[in-house]
């Protein structure tokens, strides 16, 4: 009872994630159903008048209807990447208030133990590095968040759906590459990886910014601030005038320069010329560039007390 | 036990606050620090309680170096300046989550804590119900609750109502054989009635009064 009030707003959002999923996925599926009973239809009338037609454009159509692997090709269109691409589409896209609404849930209860200045009565009794442990697991106590959207979404695109890249539509190979088509299950954990990686940076932008602003809603508008100056300067300083501009003459260089898009990080966009492992490197240094920023805003513990002292 | 404070200065900015300060304390004694306001008092018992780090000088606990920046002082509780906690929880919540750090005592020694303070019939009521006396007697409870054997009271008399001023007056006397009590107080008659020894802080100087 005491987990389902101190974690009503999460578990609000959830259920809510959960059934904008299943109305996605039921749209969706209701929609193949249809082009199934459809293409049944198609399929019964053509074996009723084959032998009647005389049209070479409509014997041909109906060949294609009789093959015998038709609707197993049909099936395989009903893909696992198709339904997660219109899942994702339809519900992952508001990504920005999705992040700060995992940072906001996140920050309850860590602001206050600056703000109430319960840190001095905390310090007296443990050592600092045990406090700091204490106040990161506090923050990161939501980093199930994400994964979990992420495998609510699987589940939905997984239901009934092939794995089968047999036929993987150009859209998905543009989005996702051939590497990830050929190994779902592979995207899966990558994905699932990705949004720990996230989650992490926005935890550590929120961690810094809260070592000096006490206030909740204050520093929640911080926060915001901070992470559209970051996304402004990498769109215009990185992305445009060092990728688009200084290094557009070098091909697969040039190419890199969408992976320095923060805000997209969760759609896990990686593209066809791209490769995995240069996604993950680009991440990766932002998540320990943040480390960094949180390593210095905290080490020093005087500072940090007297920060304390001044809320009133 | 013993606290030896030696060369101890500490500097803010190019403002210097305190200035070499030597002093021992040991156990079965209560020390009254007196000053003005801002003659380094305040920083002096900060330093102590391990939440500033000292310029210059060094801070021994039975011999033993104390590094504020890795550990926090041996068996010391203080309240120091204004009391404050979770202002949303109830008295005895905000101590029970104190009291959760180090696991060492149960629900019976924090409600005797509130009842010698006199805060026991308030202690369901939300810290920011309370008023600026109940304030001061949580504080004063969290220093007490965990039986310390270093006892940090700055200005512990502020606000409370005269039974209570006087049943913490004995008490600090009856528990002053196993403790290191420091105490600072605008009332002069508060320190003299209750200290063995009153140091005297002006412009982070420390001289020996008594």
């Amino acid at each position: 009872m005491k987990f389902l009030k101190n974690n009503f707003l999460i578990i609000l959002f959830i259920i809510i994630f959960t059934i904008q999923c299943f109305n996605i996925w039921q749209e969706k599926y209701n929609l193949h159903q249809k082009g199934y009973e459809y293409a049944s239809e198609i399929q019964k009338e053509c074996l009723e008048t084959m032998d009647t037609l005389t049209d070479a454009g409509e014997i041909a159509r109906c060949e294609r209807f009789l093959a015998e692997d038709f609707f197993d090709t049909y099936q395989k269109e009903y893909n696992f990447f198709d339904n997660f691409t219109s899942i994702s589409d339809g519900i992952w896209s508001s990504k920005d208030l999705l992040a700060y609404f995992f940072i906001a849930i996140s920050l309850i209860g860590v602001t206050r133990i600056f703000k109430d200045k319960v840190a001095l009565y905390m310090l007296e009794r443990e050592n600092y590095s045990k406090f700091l442990k204490k106040l990161f697991c506090k923050s990161y106590r939501y980093i199930w968040f994400y994964p979990l959207l992420a495998i609510i979404m699987f589940l939905f695109s997984l239901y009934n759906a092939s794995l089968d890249p047999v036929k993987p539509l150009y859209a998905f190979d543009v989005h996702f590459g051939s590497f990830i088509i050929n190994h779902p299950y592979i995207f899966m954990i990558l994905f699932i990886i990705n949004t720990i990686i996230f989650s992490s940076i926005c935890l550590n932008i929120a961690l810094v910014i809260v070592r000096r602003q006490h206030n909740y809603f204050l520093a929640l508008i911080e926060i915001i601030l901070v992470i559209l100056a970051i996304q402004l300067f990498l769109e215009l300083v990185v992305i445009k005038f060092i990728f688009n501009n200084l290094l557009y003459e070098f091909e697969k260089v040039n190419l890199l320069g969408h992976f320095f898009n923060f805000v997209n990080m969760p759609d896990f966009y990686i593209g066809i010329n791209s490769n995995v492992a240069m996604f993950f490197l680009v991440n990766l240094i932002f998540l320990l560039i943040s480390f960094v920023f949180v390593y210095f805003s905290y080490r020093n513990k005087e500072k940090l007390v007297i920060d304390c002292e001044k809320n009133k | 036990m013993k606290i030896e404070i030696k060369n101890v200065s500490k500097k803010f900015k190019n403002n210097l606050v305190l200035d070499k300060v030597n002093l021992t304390f040991t156990t079965g004694h209560i020390y009254g620090l007196k000053g003005r306001n801002g003659s380094g008092k305040s920083v002096f018992l900060k330093i102590l309680a391990g939440l500033y780090i000292p310029s210059e000088g060094e801070v021994l606990f039975d011999n033993k170096k104390f590094n504020p920046k890795k550990e926090y002082p041996p068996n010391m509780r203080a309240l120091i300046e204004n009391p404050t906690f979770f202002a949303n929880m109830t008295g005895y919540e905000n101590l029970k989550l104190l009291a959760k750090i180090q696991g060492k005592i149960s629900d019976k020694e924090i409600l005797e804590a509130l009842e010698l303070v006199n805060l026991i019939s308030e202690k369901d009521k939300k810290y920011n119900k309370y008023s600026l006396g109940m304030k001061q007697k949580l504080g004063i409870a969290q220093v007490f609750m965990e039986n310390p054997e270093i006892l940090i009271l700055d200005e512990v008399f502020n606000g409370l109502e005269e039974n209570t001023v006087l049943k913490l007056k004995d008490y600090l006397k009856e528990i002053k054989k196993e403790k290191i009590i420091i105490i600072t107080s605008h009332q002069k008659e508060d320190l003299e009635l209750l200290c063995d020894k009153i140091y005297f802080f002006d412009n982070g100087v420390v001289k020996d009064e008594e």
